[in-house]
């Protein structure tokens, strides 16, 4: 579930993506000097969104600096100065990762996850020391979407919920401090339910192909009653994607319903460019890939 | 009450132009249509009164026209038709009231199923953000009462939901255009090549 939430860098303004940069470059410093440099390895995009949406609530201005950095460490780039989004931002990332791979791991068998997740343990726990309830929440929500799977569920709202909890509980979470007022918490919390479902969504899409291959679950399969021998991957994923489409921008659209009425102080443009460009950009490449491939097909012959 | 200029983000001594044009993008944008049946409807309420206040502060020393709010300021909502049962009567209101649990544990021990048993159904599912479940309840209400307008706007409401965000983002400067496209990946693709110097 990598690199969904960007922006649409083409209409970001310059000013606009030296600051997105410099989140990037924030959080992946703050993960190095908390923790050691093993857990960057699991440094993605997404998280950078929460980053900037909770620090556009405070009042502070970015501090931004230019520093050397490990992987650019001839030029130097801005970067912005730990502060609280920030470190909720990596945290959440880390916990996230985290409890994925432990969860590959139980589902498949995967050693390399589990050899991944080993390296993590003694970041997670201490995270777990000061995020504990956050940890419990996404361990018992990850094994609940197991057992959805395992069941075969074929209501697709029901199997998006636990992930939708998940990033619910995140944005819900991060917003939460002294300032912070009841409508605040309702926004962000409507604005992470629905990341995740659309999350889970894209990504459920856009696996189809490899689950049919692998003969593991995707519930698409089930909600749209998927027959072998009765069509083909491609036709398929054709016959599904005016209802796959109408959900994911539905989930944007209740997205940017939230983020319009939020009380946003600062890299405004940034916060629209990724949920009116950004994520649609995102959701119609998952979609337009049908197409693609066809016309690759029809080319090779 | 703010400051009205920076409620409707428009300069000190903005021209009477200006802030009207200021304020049909907020009602636009905290317009209660878009959020039909939405749990954060009270919030965009609030948003839109905040936004009228303004607008009529500094159109009483202009002498503009009045605003916006009076032909919406009112609840839009209570607008169901009262040929139901007290039953549905009620889960209706505890619907209302926001406690979706409580109003599908009611619907879950009714017996009978009709067509309102469904709507009420979707309208919940609906509120808990399960969209493609209140599509489905929504849809099988209207097919077994299709003479129903109240079921029937509801479902023309479900299915333009995402309308407003592609127009928003279409607004925004987004394109379809396969020119653009190419264009923004190779732009894209050299900048990569350039950060990584």
């Amino acid at each position: 579930m990598l690199g969904y939430v960007v922006p649409d860098k083409g209409e970001l303004k310059m000013r606009e993506y030296e600051v997105y940069s410099a989140y990037y470059c924030g959080i992946c410093k703050s993960i190095g000097r908390r923790y050691g440099q093993l857990p960057r390895i699991t440094l993605s995009y997404d998280f950078v969104f929460l980053a900037v949406l909770l620090a556009a609530l405070e009042r502070e201005k970015d501090d931004i600096a230019k520093e050397h950095c490990i992987i650019h460490h001839i030029k130097r780039k801005p970067i912005v100065k730990e502060n609280r989004a920030i470190e909720y931002a990596g945290d959440v990332m880390l916990i996230l990762a985290y409890y994925k791979l432990m969860d590959d791991y139980y589902d498949d068998h995967s050693y390399k996850a589990k050899l991944a997740a080993t390296g993590l343990v003694p970041t997670i726990r201490k995270i777990q020391s000061h995020k504990g309830k956050l940890c419990r929440l996404t361990e018992e929500n990850l094994k609940l979407l197991s057992q959805l799977e395992q069941d075969k569920c074929p209501e697709l709202d029901r199997v998006e919920e636990p992930f939708a909890q998940i990033m619910l509980e995140i944005f819900k979470n991060g917003g939460q401090n002294s300032e912070s007022d009841e409508s605040r918490i309702k926004l962000l919390s409507h604005i992470g339910y629905h990341l995740g479902k659309w999350i889970y969504l894209m990504d459920a899409y856009e696996d189809v192909e490899e689950n049919i291959k692998k003969d593991t679950f995707n519930p698409l399969l089930y909600r749209f009653e998927y027959e072998k021998t009765k069509e083909s991957v491609q036709e398929f994923k054709k016959r599904i994607k005016t209802v796959v489409e109408f959900n994911l921008i539905h989930y944007l659209s209740e997205i940017g319903n939230a983020a319009d009425l939020l009380d946003i102080k600062k890299n405004k443009g940034i916060i629209e460019n990724i949920v009116y460009l950004g994520l649609r950009r995102r959701t119609e490449q998952a979609l337009a890939d049908i197409e693609d491939t066809e016309t690759n097909e029809e080319e090779e012959k | 009450m703010n400051n009205p200029y920076e409620v409707l983000g428009v300069r000190q001594n903005a021209s009477d132009e200006e802030i009207k044009a200021a304020y049909r993008e907020l009602v636009k944008k905290y317009h209660p249509d878009k959020y039909q049946n939405n749990p954060l409807a009270d919030l965009a309420q609030e948003k839109l009164q905040e936004v009228n206040e303004a607008y009529d502060a500094l159109m009483k020393n202009g002498g503009g026209t009045g605003s916006y709010s009076s032909s919406y300021s009112g609840t839009a909502q209570s607008t169901y038709q009262g040929q139901t049962s007290p039953e549905y009567n009620d889960i209706r209101s505890i619907i209302d009231s926001g406690n979706l649990g409580y109003a599908e544990q009611k619907l879950g021990q009714m017996r009978n199923r009709d067509a309102e048993w469904f709507f009420l159904a979707g309208m919940i599912s609906y509120k808990k953000g399960w969209y493609d479940d209140a599509l489905a309840k929504v849809r099988t209400a209207v097919s077994m009462n299709p003479n129903n307008f109240e079921y029937q706007n509801a479902l023309n409401s479900i299915m333009n939901s995402g309308r407003m965000y592609q127009n928003n983002s279409f607004g925004r400067g987004y394109s379809n255009d396969d020119m653009m496209c190419k264009l923004c990946q190779a732009y894209i693709c050299a900048d990569c090549l350039c950060d990584c110097i």
